[in-house]
C-alpha cells in the first residue's frame, strides 16, 4: 500500500512545482505560498474528518511547519531564479539528509541495496544538475 | 556560486531535516495532524513574513485559482507521503519520493516548458530508475 501512497504523493508534487514554476515568473514566492497554505490547511483538515482519524495538537509541531516553510521558500526562489529540471533535482537531494539522519538518529538499518540506492539517487542528482556547457 | 544553486541547496537541507522530524513526531501524532500542524505552521510564516517585509501582492484569479490549486496538490502529496512514512522507513520511502519527484518534475519541464533535455540529464533520469530499483527490491 505505501508504494501506492508514494506514487500518489509523487504525482501530486510534482504538478505543485510545475504550477509554481510557472506561477513565479510574475508572482513572488512567498505571495503564492500564501494562498497555498491557505487552501491546504483546511483540505488536510477535511480529509482528516473523512477518514474519521483522531487530530492530536501538539504545539511542537508548528517546527515542522516553520522548517516546510523556509524549505518551500527557497525552492521557490531557486525556480524563480532556474529552470524546472535543475532547481527540482538538487532539491530532491533532501532524500540524502534524510536517509543519513534516519540511519544515525533512528537506527534505522541502511544495507547494501539501500547504499546503491542512495548512490545512484545522488549520482542522478549530480547529473540532473549539470549546466549546458 | 549562482543564486538559484544556493536556494535550492538551502531548500534540499531544511526539507531534509523537516522530513527527519516529520518521521520522528509520526510516531506521537497521526499523518492529518502532522500535515495540519505543517501548513498551519508553515502559514503563520509565510503571513508574519510578508507583513514583515510588506510585500503583499494582489494577484488576478487566474493566478489565485492556480496558487490554490497548489495548496491542493501540495497537501495531498504530503498527506500520501506521510500516510507511507507510516508504513515504511524513512530511508526507503524519502528516497523513492525524491527520485520520482526528480524524473516527473524533469518530464513535465521538459513536455510543458520546453526545457532542453540533455545527454547528461537523460544518464541521470536512468539513474534514477536504478536508485528506485534498489531502493524498492
Amino acid at each position: 500500500m505505501w508504494q501506492l501512497y508514494i506514487f500518489l504523493a509523487v504525482l501530486f508534487m510534482g504538478f505543485n512545482s510545475f504550477i509554481v514554476k510557472k506561477l513565479v515568473k510574475n508572482v513572488k514566492p512567498n505571495v503564492v505560498m500564501l494562498y497555498q497554505f491557505l487552501l491546504a490547511a483546511p483540505l488536510v483538515l477535511s480529509y482528516l474528518f473523512f477518514s474519521q482519524g483522531e487530530f492530536v495538537f501538539n504545539p511542537f509541531l508548528i517546527f515542522i511547519g516553520m522548517g516546510y516553510f523556509a524549505s518551500l521558500t527557497c525552492f521557490y526562489i531557486a525556480l524563480n531564479k532556474g529552470s524546472l529540471t535543475k532547481a527540482g533535482p538538487i532539491w530532491s537531494l533532501n532524500l540524502l539528509i534524510t536517509a543519513v539522519l534516519g540511519f544515525i538518529f533512528l537506527k534505522e538499518i541502511i544495507d547494501l541495496k539501500i547504499i546503491s540506492g542512495l548512490f545512484f539517487g545522488a549520482l542522478s542528482i549530480y547529473f540532473l544538475r549539470e549546466e549546458k556547457k | 556560486m549562482k543564486k538559484w544553486l544556493i536556494y535550492a541547496i538551502l531548500g534540499m537541507v531544511t526539507n531534509g531535516l523537516t522530513l527527519f522530524f516529520a518521521k520522528i513526531f509520526l510516531s506521537y501524532s497521526g499523518a492529518y495532524s502532522l500535515v495540519f500542524m505543517q501548513f498551519l505552521g508553515g502559514f503563520l510564516c509565510v503571513s508574519a513574513y510578508i507583513l514583515i517585509k510588506k510585500s503583499w501582492k494582489t494577484m488576478g484569479l487566474k493566478e489565485i485559482a492556480l496558487a490554490c490549486s497548489c495548496g491542493a496538490f501540495s497537501s495531498l502529496g504530503v498527506t500520501f507521503f506521510y500516510l507511507a512514512l507510516n508504513e515504511t522507513l524513512i530511508s526507503v520511502a524519502a528516497p523513492i519520493r525524491g527520485s520520482g519527484f526528480l524524473i516527473f518534475t524533469s518530464l513535465l519541464g521538459v513536455v510543458f516548458l520546453k526545457e532542453k533535455i540533455t545527454l547528461k540529464k537523460s544518464i541521470g533520469l536512468i539513474l534514477a530508475v536504478l536508485a528506485i530499483i534498489f531502493l524498492t527490491i
